[in-house]
């Protein structure tokens, strides 16, 4: 967190007339007046809502409020699903990222826009589609409803799917990109020592991907705690069954327990500082997170 | 061990074909222009590409020791894992998420050697190599010499019965490639099997190999010891490497020992360079046999005017076409019959006012002119212009 204000605060002092002369020095590290209060103004749009939560929040009933029944059994049914969903992430998106890196020709290309078209498509709609697919009527559920009786819509398992299908697509590009950067080319120099084509992935190229697995798994699992459009939307909002923690947040906002809404909040928030602290080598330095996702 | 290999293979149209053989202790330098098929004979011999024909095999001493590596005819291949085949690659290739030292260890413990016995014999290479101090260092923080030497001892500590080297030079910059070059040829004298190199530098190829081995467009051009190579290119590119002047030709008249050269104009050569060649007194000059004859650049006088009654045999009127600064000489390139690369020195340069478009006058005495006959098989030399520079 001190390092993002510092770079907060770098652009602020940019204003200062007798700035370090190094910094100053050429075209590219010139302040450009103009600029400096959209940029002031970014900075508070992104920082205000923020602070406006922490100031509101209802410390003094934050024990009471996350021991509630309902707190708890939101927490601990999050927790399940985000964890299960980076789980099938984890299992499906990295031979995924594999092919997706090491594949020729142009399928290759389409499926990729196919594997990232969640990055991008709303979340309510990907709930609708999975719905369409895997509901009752849908697709292939009505195939597995009459086999077994069993529907995906309204069981934690939805949740899961729905969570995996907004989710999975930051592991696939993440590991996709660290695939690229680990050349083939070490793996053949590993078997011209005697390394078996297994041996090689897992003494060379793995090794090298393990950061990036790991910026992905956080990633991916952020993604997957917060998810709510396509949730709701599959899964709906049963609470024990597929009530999550944002599903909560906005069931307590709906029915006036501000106070509630915003403790959830702030569980939410520190979670993502977590996750901010945990990946802060790879995003809080200049071009970082560009080069974790690209 | 001795490599006998006849590879045929090639990556899409591109086929390679050539047949060579490496003893014990021997160094061949597999030289030629970018795209000859220098990299994909590497990969062959290394296991990374399959023969489309041909066989690899490495025999031993004993009788009858034969391993064979590929032999699409016979079904076999053996992967690059069962080789034995140590290979120090262009661009490194270390490890990044290994230190130096277990870089070199990594042939051992894949082997199954444990952690402390491939750590100890690591450090051996490292201390023959003399990079004890980078043990610990991660590559990212070698410079290029020392990565080179890293992926040299790499190499040798998996043990290779047969030690491919591509471009090992390549990727270093000039003044460090002097360095590097000498210590090199100090560890593969070192190293007692087969030693393939690849490179398109003539020098590492002068310098490092017991044999040469020219590759262009696929076909092998010339194979031979280092010095013969030099003195008598068999092709245009050889020539161009070792800045020599070559002509293909026809003798005109035996006796008189005058060439004709193909590219217009003609030569009389006086040695015939019958050399160590092998060919004892078996004259070379025979009326109608084709020859190529090379003339070294500093052979080349060049002169303001039509030169007088002087011992020189070959004098022919010539254009400047080009003019470059060498270490310690200016090399100039002349159009004529034939054209030519002469070698003169700056002050040369001065006093004859040289500069492009001048008309000159050029001499050889026959003695520098060189005829050897031209190589009955392989790509015709290019046409009969002495090679124009180089660069």
């Amino acid at each position: 967190m001190t390092r993002l204000a510092e770079q907060a605060g770098g652009i602020a002092e940019g204003n200062v007339p007798n700035a370090p002369r190094a910094a100053r020095r050429g075209t590219g590290n010139r302040p450009l007046w103009p600029l400096a209060p959209f940029a002031a103004a970014g900075v508070a749009l992104l920082a205000l809502p923020v602070l406006g939560l922490v100031v509101r929040a209802p410390w003094l009933r934050m024990p009471e409020l996350l021991r509630s029944e309902g707190a708890v059994e939101a927490l601990r049914l999050s927790l399940v699903c985000s964890v299960s969903a980076t789980v099938v992430s984890v299992v499906l998106g990295v031979p995924l990222a594999w092919v997706l890196a090491r594949g020729r020709g142009a399928w290759v290309g389409l499926l990729r826009g196919v594997v990232t078209l969640p990055l991008v498509l709303p979340p309510v709609v990907g709930g609708i589609a999975l719905l369409l697919t895997f509901g009752r009527n849908g697709l292939l559920g009505r195939w597995l409803y009459e086999a077994t009786g069993y529907a995906l819509p309204f069981t934690t398992a939805g949740v899961v799917v729905a969570e995996t299908f907004v989710a999975m697509p930051f592991l696939v590009v993440t590991v996709e990109s660290a695939f690229r950067s680990a050349d083939a080319g070490l793996e053949e120099a590993a078997a011209t020592l005697g390394a078996s084509r297994l041996t090689a992935l897992r003494t060379v190229t793995v090794p090298l991907l393990l950061p990036s697995l790991g910026a992905g798994v956080v990633l991916t699992w952020a993604r997957a705690l917060g998810e709510f459009g396509a949730t709701i939307t599959f899964a709906g909002n049963l609470p024990g069954t597929t009530q999550t923690l944002p599903l909560q947040v906005y069931g307590l906002l709906e029915s006036g327990d501000l106070d509630g809404a915003v403790g959830m909040s702030l569980v939410l928030v520190v979670v993502a500082l977590g996750v901010l602290l945990l990946l802060r080598d790879r995003w809080l330095r200049p071009g970082g997170i560009g080069g974790g996702l690209a | 061990m001795t490599l006998q290999a006849d590879v045929e293979a090639g990556r899409g149209r591109f086929t390679l074909s050539a047949r060579l053989t490496v003893e014990d202790g021997e160094v061949l330098a597999v030289l030629g222009p970018n795209g000859a098929g220098k990299s994909t004979l590497v990969r062959t011999l290394a296991g990374l590409l399959p023969l489309r024909a041909g066989r690899i095999a490495l025999t031993g001493s004993a009788e009858g020791e034969e391993h064979v590596l590929d032999d699409p005819d016979a079904g076999v291949l053996v992967p690059v894992e069962q080789r034995g085949v140590g290979v120090v690659f262009q661009d490194h290739r270390l490890f990044p998420h290994l230190s130096v030292r277990d870089n070199v260890a990594y042939a051992g413990r894949v082997a199954g050697r444990g952690r402390t016995a491939a750590r100890a014999e690591a450090t051996g290479w490292l201390a023959r190599l003399g990079l004890t101090d980078l043990a610990d260092r991660r590559p990212a923080q070698l410079s290029g010499g020392q990565a080179q030497r890293v992926a040299l001892a790499r190499a040798l500590a998996s043990d290779p019965r047969l030690l491919l080297l591509d471009e090992p030079m390549a990727a270093l910059d000039a003044r460090t490639r002097i360095d590097v070059r000498a210590e090199l040829k100090r560890h593969l004298a070192a190293y007692d099997g087969p030693v393939v190199l690849v490179t398109h530098d003539p020098v590492d190829a002068l310098v490092l190999a017991t044999r040469i081995l020219v590759l262009e467009g696929g076909r092998v051009s010339q194979e031979g010891r280092p010095a013969d190579v030099a003195r008598r290119p068999a092709t245009e590119y050889v020539a161009r490497l070792v800045g020599l002047n070559l002509y293909p030709g026809t003798v005109l008249d035996a006796a008189a020992r005058r060439i004709l050269l193909d590219g217009g104009g003609s030569l009389e050569a006086a040695g015939s360079d019958a050399g160590d060649d092998g060919s004892g007194g078996v004259p070379v000059l025979r009326a109608g046999a084709p020859v190529l004859v090379a003339v070294a650049p500093s052979a080349v006088a060049v002169h303001p005017d039509r030169p007088g009654a002087g011992s020189p045999r070959n004098v022919w009127p010539a254009t400047v076409a080009g003019l470059e600064q060498l270490a310690d000489r200016v090399r100039v390139a002349l159009d004529g019959a034939p054209a030519a690369l002469a070698d003169i020195t700056p002050r040369a340069l001065a006093e004859l006012g040289l500069e492009t478009g001048r008309q000159v006058w050029l001499s050889v005495k026959a003695t520098e002119v060189v005829a050897y006959p031209a190589p009955a098989e392989g790509p015709a030399p290019g046409p009969g212009r002495g090679g124009p520079p180089g660069r």
